[in-house]
Parts: C-alpha cells; structure tokens; sequence
C-alpha cells in the first residue's frame, strides 16, 4: 500500500489525556494515564477483562468525567464542551447494540447527523451524501430500506458502524467494534478503520484480539489493572513477556509478517493419552 | 406507509369523523345541518345550538384529550424505553385525581385552577412509580417493573381518592363522571384555560423530537451522537407529565389512548421523525372521538362514559400490546 499523503493535518494532536484517573467509589479504575492520539493513526487499546480500557474510551468520549487529570480535544479540553459541539469532533461506536426494531436502517444510519443538523432541519443534501458514503463503504446498502428487527446480529452491528461514520468527526472511537461479526466482517471492520485513520482521522479501538491488534494497528496500548503497562508498535508492545505478565499466560509468540500470533504454550503440547485409557 | 400519504390519509378521517360526531346524538343531523350550523350559524334554530353548544365543544375536548395522551404517551414509551407506559400505567392519571379531589376538598378550588394540583399529583405519582418499580426490579431493563410499580401507585392513590371523597361525598357528586373519565357538556370551559399547555407541549416535542429519537438508541451512544441524555429525558418527561394532566383536568383520567396510539402510529408510520408524532396526536383524537361517539350512541338513549368505552378497549389492547412485548423478549 502506498502510505497515505500527509492531509487533512496528518499527525496533528487529535486527542490527549493528560494524568487522567477514575474512580468508581473507592475502586481506582483508571491511574495516571497521560497518552496523546495523532491524526492519522490507528492505535489498540488491548487488555486483559476489567483492565479499564472500555473505561478509558468512555472517558475519552466524555461518558464519563475523570475523577482527577484532563482530557483535550483538539488542544480544548472535553470538560464543559457541548455533548452537540463535541460530537462534530468525536464519534464512537458503543458496545450496547439497543436500537428499537421498527427503526429503519436508513433512519439509523441518519442519526450519526444529528451533530451536523438545525433544531429544525434534518436530511440536506450533504446529510444525504454523508449517510449514503457510510452506507457504501459498510456494504449495507441493501440493507437500506429494512427493519432493524429483521437484521442479524453482524448486520446491525455493520449498520452502526456506518452510523458512526456519517458523523464524519475527527475522532473515532471503537469500542469493541468487530462484535457480533463473521471473520470476513471483522477484517473488513478492521480494514475500514484503518482506512478511515489513513484518511486523517484518528482511530482508536477497544481490541479483545492481539492478532487482529497487531495486524491492523500503527499502535498498540497494553493496559493492566487501570495502568498503561506498554505502547509503541505491535511488535515492540505484544512480546511474549508483556503478555505473560498481563494475562498471566505463557505463549509462544509467532511474528507473521506485521502480525504477532500468540499461542498458548499449553495447547502447544503434545496430548497426552488421558491416563488408565487403552490403544 | 410513506410519511406524506400517512398523514393525509388520517387527516380525511379526522375531518370524516368529525362530522360524524357532529351528526350523531339523540337527534340525527344531517351533514347539510351541521355545515350550516358551522358557517351560518342561526342562534334561533334549536338545531344549530345543539351541533355547535353540545357537539362541537365535545368534538373539540375529545380530540384535544386524545391528541394530548397520545403524544404524552409516545415521550415516555421513548424517553423510558419502555413500550408498556403511558399517563394512565405510569400512575400519572391516578396521582392527578387524587391531587384534584385534595385540592376541591382542602381549597375549594375548581375549573382550570385545578391544573396545579394535578400536576403537583402527576409529578409525584410518577416519582413514587419509579421508586416503587426500583423495589421490584429484577435485572436492569424489566419493562413490567415499572408497570407493576405503575399498578401499584395507581391502586395507592385510588383508595386515597375514595377516602377523600367518603369524608365528604355531597361534594363530590357531580365529580363523578370526571372521576372514570366523562366529556361533559360544559367540559369546554377548563379547555379554554388550558389549550396553550396542550398547543405548547406538542410544539415543542415536535421540536425535541429528533434528539428523543436518538435516545432510543441507548443513552451512551445518544450522548456520543451529540444528545444530551439528562437534558433530553428530563426535558421530554417535563413535556409529557404537564401534557396528560392538562387532559386529566378536563376530562378526568382516560386510559389507554396514550398507550395505544402511540403503537398505532409507530406501526404504521415508522420509529422515528416528527410526522409519527403528528400521525400520533391526529390517532389519539381519532380514539377518543371515536370513544365519545361510542359512548353517546352505543346503548342511547342512555349515555356511557368516554372512560368506561375506553377501559373496555383500551384494556384487551393493553393485553395484546404486553403479550407481543413478552413475546419479543422470550424470542
């Protein structure tokens, strides 16, 4: 692939985090995290379950206000920004995929205008050429005019993502985005991310899977217990250490092109025949 | 259904049921009389003031009603997520009347001054529904809790309305076609104070009507779309309660149509946008009409009550419209 021309204020600072922490109660989820986010990047977040990077990205998103630190936005910071203002900049995609089942995917796909629209005015025309892009590069055209009711899991989840997309923001945060998808919708998912950062954008997504971290990625953010225990590069961040001391498992780690495939060392073994049990 | 065709479509039965309501009654008029009694209005034709003093000031409270529930209704099966709430299964209803029958009993107040209690009872009904259905939870989105806990403020507040009016039944007396929801003939007169709230109230949902649409799509992805949730929710149950006691005032508490027309209009027209809303209003009136005309004519000479004719349909409607949710949920 031809890297992609600096445009659209490429490796600008879309977004940044500054000693941010949060708390639920008593219970630190999130300490001291400084991180910033650069147009044009496509950056994992990975980690072990309850580690706070769904947190982290609610923060982000301004879900959620820090319990100490700062987010910035463009350089401005999140806290007192209009939830209208902030979603010209940010768009995410939520893991909840509640949508009322008479909603026409049309509809649904419309209301990542919202942010773009008049008290009064919905549907001009670049609305229209906006829904109908993300439309076309989630490949659910044909799913335009049906029901959400009628949709399967990945076909709602697709449609979402076009969603978020026709909000055309700066920002794009995806939280756990290839749920619910086949494996030729998950790497199409992945592929459009990275398209959509390779376009300017910053993306950052919420990975449950190092592979497909690792393959898509520029970045990777390895969290453990509400810490940012590793970033950089795939290779750099997911070594066969960083992994055991993380997820608490051995693996052999198996370099594939930009990809890094850990295997659990256990399964490796050769089985053994379950004792007392004959030829 | 496309949206245009929808809407005009429902608009020629409005009109068409309008003037079978005007015709109806213990006389029938014919559709010549009640135009001439619309355009040249002779005081001195017996006719004429029928039509116009009885019919047309029912007609006019009746779709007012109707159109208020309706809309009432739809905010908060919206804002809730809930498509089993309305006024009357919320306790909204209950807790208005016994704030009324307080308000007549402790303050002598009568005609549009009894908005304020009612609305006072409206808001604190639905404060204890809330609390009421938190107790019964079970698991986080229960869309019976919150009806259980409806049923259960409703049943609450009915007995404290009774007992307020066993203290002192002469007084009551003639409330009590108010009390089960009747459009009587001088039912205008609060109307005349109260129509702002109702032309106000569905002026501005129709305005809020895009950012609630959003909030159906759970209230974190809402936010991330450019809503603000609390402003949204709060604002569109400040717009509804205000919008079905304004209806309680003048007609007493009317189930179900805020129940139904809401699953008619969304059935019919679609999930979202500003004209499911009108299509919704424009049902309501539809329904209560349509109940008001049942009630005067069905057993006539004798007269029933729009609330009675209401409960009747309204309560096999409630029951197709929990199966078909329970049905949904299992699937």
């Amino acid at each position: 692939m031809i890297a992609a021309a600096p445009q659209n204020g490429q490796g600008a600072l879309a977004l940044s985090l500054k000693d941010v922490g949060f708390s639920y109660g008593r219970r630190a989820v999130l300490d001291a995290i400084s991180l910033d986010f650069a147009r044009g990047q496509f950056v994992a977040v990975v980690g072990p379950n309850g580690c706070g990077k769904s947190t982290l990205l609610k923060v982000m998103a301004g879900l959620l206000q820090p319990s100490q630190g700062a987010v910035l936005v463009e350089g401005a910071p999140l806290a007192g920004t209009s939830r209208k203002k902030l979603a010209r900049k940010l768009s995410m995609l939520a893991q909840s995929n509640e949508a009322p089942e008479g909603m026409v995917v049309r509809d649904l796909v419309g209301m990542g205008r919202f942010a773009h629209e008049g008290w009064l005015s919905s549907g001009s025309p670049e609305d229209l050429r906006h829904v109908q892009t993300a439309m076309d590069i989630m490949e659910v055209c044909d799913l335009a005019e049906r029901r959400v009711g009628e949709l399967s899991g990945g076909q709602l989840q697709r449609c979402r993502m076009a969603m978020t997309l026709a909000q055309d923001a700066g920002i794009l945060l995806l939280d756990e985005p290839t749920n619910h998808l086949d494996l030729r919708y998950q790497y199409a998912l992945l592929e459009t991310a990275r398209m959509q950062a390779a376009s300017g954008r910053a993306v950052i997504a919420v990975l449950h899977d190092l592979t497909h971290a690792s393959l898509y990625a520029d970045r990777i953010i390895l969290m453990a217990k509400g810490k940012v225990v590793a970033e950089g590069p795939p290779a750099d961040v997911l070594t066969t250490g960083n992994v055991a001391e993380v997820y608490g498992i051995s693996t052999v780690a198996m370099p594939f092109g930009r990809a890094v495939v850990h295997l659990p060392e256990s399964a490796l073994v050769e089985k053994r025949q379950p004792a007392g049990e004959r030829k | 259904m496309k949206a245009g065709s929808g809407l005009a479509l429902l608009s020629v039965a409005v009109v068409a049921l309008a003037l079978l309501h005007l015709m109806a009654g213990a006389r029938l008029a014919s559709p010549g009389v009640v135009l001439d009694a619309l355009l040249n209005h002779d005081p001195r034709n017996y006719q004429h003031v029928v039509v116009v003093k009885q019919r047309l000031t029912r007609l006019l409270v009746a779709g007012y009603s109707g159109a208020v529930l309706a809309v009432s209704g739809m905010l908060l099966q919206k804002v809730l997520r809930n498509d089993l709430v309305s006024p009357s299964t919320l306790g909204i209803n209950s807790g208005a009347v016994t704030f009324v029958v307080l308000g007549i009993y402790a303050f002598g107040l009568d005609g549009a001054a009894l908005f304020w209690p009612a609305l006072l009872g409206g808001v604190f009904a639905v404060a204890v529904t809330f609390l009421a259905a938190g107790l019964v939870r079970q698991g986080a989105r229960d869309p019976l809790s919150l009806i259980l806990g409806g049923a259960m403020t409703a049943t609450l507040f009915s007995s404290a309305t009774t007992f307020v009016i066993s203290i002192d039944p002469d007084r009551f007396g003639k409330l009590l076609g108010w009390l089960v929801g009747d459009i009587g003939n001088f039912d205008y007169q609060p109307l005349i104070y109260l129509w702002p709230v109702g032309l106000l109230g569905i002026g501005m949902a129709l305005a809020l009507c895009r950012p609630i649409d959003l909030l159906t799509l759970g209230t974190e992805q809402a936010a991330t779309l450019g809503a603000d949730p609390r402003f949204v929710r709060g604002g569109a149950l400040a717009l509804a309660i205000p919008l079905a006691i304004s209806a309680v005032c003048v007609v007493g508490p009317i189930g179900f149509v805020g129940l139904i027309a809401p699953h008619v209009a969304r059935l019919l027209l679609g999930e979202t946008g500003r004209s499911t809303m009108v299509f919704c209003a424009l049902t309501g009136a539809v329904i209560v009409i349509a109940a008001d005309m049942a009630a005067r004519t069905l057993l006539a000479p004798q007269l029933l009550q729009v609330g009675t004719v209401m409960a009747l349909c309204g309560g096999v409607a409630f029951l197709a419209i929990i199966l078909t949710t329970l049905r949904r949920r299992a699937a």
